[in-house]
């Protein structure tokens, strides 16, 4: 592919994700999240605290590696699917707390992704001196 | 190794989604001590499974693999796939499968309903796009 057509792509790609959310209305839903904060505090910890640690805890049972336990455990604790959304809105399954809770966790995995790969990299320094060689 | 990882994200899934779906259909509509009960005690075993889809499923498709990629290399890419293929192919239809049924109480018009509207919903360029 020639250079210049990569980083257009690229470029293209990488606005993939914010325009996601917004097609998920994600933007102007943030006035309503009060009306639904309790459910949503109790997704989105599930999201991105219980399912992680469910995932860490299957890992370590299984004597996994350390790339696939970190691999296993950060799928787990990326944001949620953009598909619920959409689920949602189609069957008219309260479609403003489904686009809440992704755009929370959306938010909230800033920092809980951060987390867990200081985590990993502390735990398991020879894991990312691996991969940067 | 890889494929073992990746049969054990659907398993942790099913176990939450089944655990949501559960809690909402057999226990008593008065149980007091589960959260999410008490605050939509009347909604149908299809709005369980769809917040058990939005609680338990990762963002595969465009969050997913940038941070696999960044974190596992190239092998990242592979598990971020094939979970998302997973997640596309078998648990979607399956969240469909019970909003229908909730919706429809008649068995044969579900069946053909969830094939229906899973390739109405594949029809969606975000849901395209995860391919």
């Amino acid at each position: 592919m020639p250079a210049v057509a990569k980083s257009y792509f690229t470029t293209l790609g990488s606005a993939l994700a914010p325009v996601a959310l917004f097609v998920v209305r994600a933007g102007i839903m943030w006035a309503n999240i009060k009306d639904y904060w309790k459910i949503l505090s109790v997704m989105s910890f599930f999201k991105m605290i219980i399912c992680p640690a469910i995932a860490y805890l299957v890992a370590v049972l299984l004597h996994l590696n350390n790339l696939e336990t970190c691999a296993l455990v950060l799928i787990a604790a990326v944001p949620s699917s953009k598909t619920a959304s959409i689920l949602a809105e189609e069957y008219n399954f309260e479609p403003e707390l489904m686009a809440e809770h992704i755009a929370l966790t959306t938010v909230k995995g800033v920092v809980t992704i951060f987390g867990l790969i200081l985590f990993a990299s502390s735990t398991a320094p020879t894991l990312f001196t691996a991969l940067a060689g | 190794m890889e494929i073992m990882v990746n049969s054990l994200i659907p398993m942790f899934l099913i176990m939450l989604t089944g655990f949501l779906c559960i809690h909402f259909k057999i226990l008593p509509q008065e149980t007091p001590h589960f959260f999410i009960k008490k605050c939509y005690p009347q909604k149908p075993t299809g709005f369980a499974a769809l917040i058990a889809y939005a609680v338990s499923l990762g963002n595969s498709a465009f969050i997913g693999p940038l941070i696999l990629v960044l974190v596992a290399g190239s092998k990242g890419t592979i598990l971020a796939v094939v979970s998302s293929v997973i997640v596309i192919l078998i648990f979607m239809p399956s969240v469909i499968y019970f909003i229908k049924k909730s919706i429809n109480k008649n068995t044969e018009k579900v069946k053909y309903g969830v094939l229906k509207d899973v390739l109405k919903i594949f029809k969606n360029p975000i849901v395209l796009s995860g391919f």
